[in-house]
């Protein structure tokens, strides 16, 4: 997938793939991995100054961890993050489904 | 096996951020972490360790790119008032040193300073006078007229007669002594404290002239003769205000008087024509009206001297002293506090500067983060 395109959603995809439990950022880019199936690939070292910025702006609490006997800088969704994250999803549904009715929809 | 090529990897990276002005330990530490799982999950699949690694490092991205995104973030953020101000949290050091440095350095120097010491003279100024110094109203501008008396002559004959600058006397312009004379001469006009006693009261004019040296001594003596000095010629000046008005009724009498002369001799013809008769009341008004003029203007005369008599008596007690000058046991200053808070704001001011100079991320092609 494209990187810009990627880009635009990456902050909602963050937030989606700490929401069911607190992860460190290899297994955050693990997960994205596995949930697209491989599709959103990106240069790893770039998510980070993602996340630290979700973290400035209080979407995201870290706090660093020992994780199988090695410390991990461990991200988690915050109650702010949650209301970001339900809204960012009701939008997004919204325009996919928009755009698949266009795209899709009979010619 | 090159288990040098992470460590490489960081190295390159913390150049990269430190080239962006980023200096944060956190990512270097989240950098390395990433690559030892990254590497872990490789060996997993199987691969050797140089492959897990290059794997790794690739997937990772070039230190470039990666710390290009991390300082296109930090640009972002560090845009306006607030970004201004993380900016300089960032650098503190780059603020704080200099400014401390400054302030040191200008504290010992405040130490090499020539101490000053300062006397006063306290006078009042007598309400009853009628002056213009007095009568004026604002303080500023009552300062102002005290000061316009201590002109460039009396200043020289001060510095001459009291010895002051004896050593730069040969060496500096006089006028630029008596420039610095001046800046060394206080002169305050006095307002009674919101918190204090009500001195002086309200329809009192209380001033105070101070002069500045280094020398106490002298300070005292150069005080009091400026205090003189501002009696003396506030009380000519004013003399010769008063007196012009008696000075144009003796012009006027005496323009009358010489009319009066050229009447007489009138009359005196007349008479010697007439031959010892009676002169006619028309010959006579012209001389009788010379002569009503001549006795009022007298009068207004001695009417004019007395008032003149009286104010001189009022001019002579215009400023009183009441508090003389004495000898300054404190120094006034160099006030080393303000020196020294002089220094630190211009060390604060070339802290900032060399923070604003030294931007991250200048130099940095925008187009790298996009990579």
């Amino acid at each position: 997938m494209n990187a810009e395109t990627l880009k635009g959603h990456l902050d909602m995809l963050l937030l989606a793939a700490v929401r069911a439990e607190p992860l460190h950022g290899y297994a955050i880019v693990e997960r994205l991995r596995v949930r697209s199936a491989g599709a959103f690939d990106l240069s790893e070292g770039t998510l980070y100054p993602a996340l630290h910025r979700l973290e400035r702006a209080a979407l995201l609490a870290s706090r660093w961890s020992e994780v199988n006997g090695r410390r991990r800088r461990v991200y988690q969704l915050t109650r702010k993050g949650e209301r970001a994250l339900a809204q960012r999803q009701g939008e997004w549904r919204e325009f996919s489904r928009a755009v698949e009715a266009v795209v899709e929809g009979p010619a | 096996m090159s288990p040098g090529m992470i460590d490489e990897y960081i190295g390159r990276l913390e150049r990269e951020l430190r080239r962006r002005g980023l200096d944060d330990p956190r990512i270097l530490a989240e950098a390395r972490e990433h690559l030892a799982d990254a590497v872990e999950e490789g060996r997993q699949r199987g691969l050797s360790v140089d492959e897990a690694e290059q794997e790794a490092l690739e997937r990772f991205g070039a230190p470039a790119i990666v710390a290009a995104a991390h300082a296109d973030e930090e640009r972002s953020r560090m845009t306006g008032f607030s970004g201004a101000l993380g900016r300089a949290w960032q650098r503190k050091w780059w603020i704080l040193v200099p400014t401390v440095a400054a302030a040191i350095a200008t504290s010992v120097a405040s130490n090499y300073l020539p101490t000053r010491y300062r006397a006063d003279v306290r006078m009042i100024v007598v309400s009853n006078a009628q002056s213009a110094v007095a009568l004026t109203s604002d303080a500023a501008d009552f300062e102002r007229s005290i000061e316009a008396l201590l002109s460039r002559n009396l200043l020289e004959a001060v510095i001459r007669d009291t010895g002051l600058y004896r050593e730069k006397l040969d060496r500096v312009r006089m006028s630029d002594l008596i420039e610095q004379m001046r800046g060394d001469i206080s002169i305050t006009s006095l307002t009674p404290a919101p918190d204090g006693p009500p001195w002086p009261p309200r329809a009192v004019r209380a001033f105070e002239i101070g002069f500045a040296a280094a020398d106490p001594e002298q300070a005292k003596q150069v005080t009091e003769r400026l205090a003189s000095v501002v009696i003396d010629e506030n009380l000519k000046q004013e003399a010769k205000r008063v007196g012009s008005a008696t000075r144009s009724l003796e012009l006027q009498i005496e323009e009358v008087r010489e009319e009066l002369v050229k009447q007489e001799k009138k009359m005196k013809d007349l008479r010697a024509a007439a031959g010892g008769r009676a002169l006619s009341p028309a010959d006579l008004i012209p001389y009788d009206a010379v002569t009503e003029q001549y006795k009022a203007l007298s009068a207004r005369l001695i009417d004019a001297k007395v008032a003149e008599a009286v104010k001189r008596r009022q001019i002579g007690e215009q400023f009183r002293i009441i508090d003389a000058a004495t000898v300054p046991e404190t120094p006034d200053g160099p006030g080393r506090l303000r020196v020294t808070l002089i220094g630190a704001l211009i060390g604060l001011l070339l802290g900032l500067a060399l923070v604003m100079f030294r931007r991250p991320s200048s130099g940095v092609p925008p187009t790298l983060a996009e990579a």
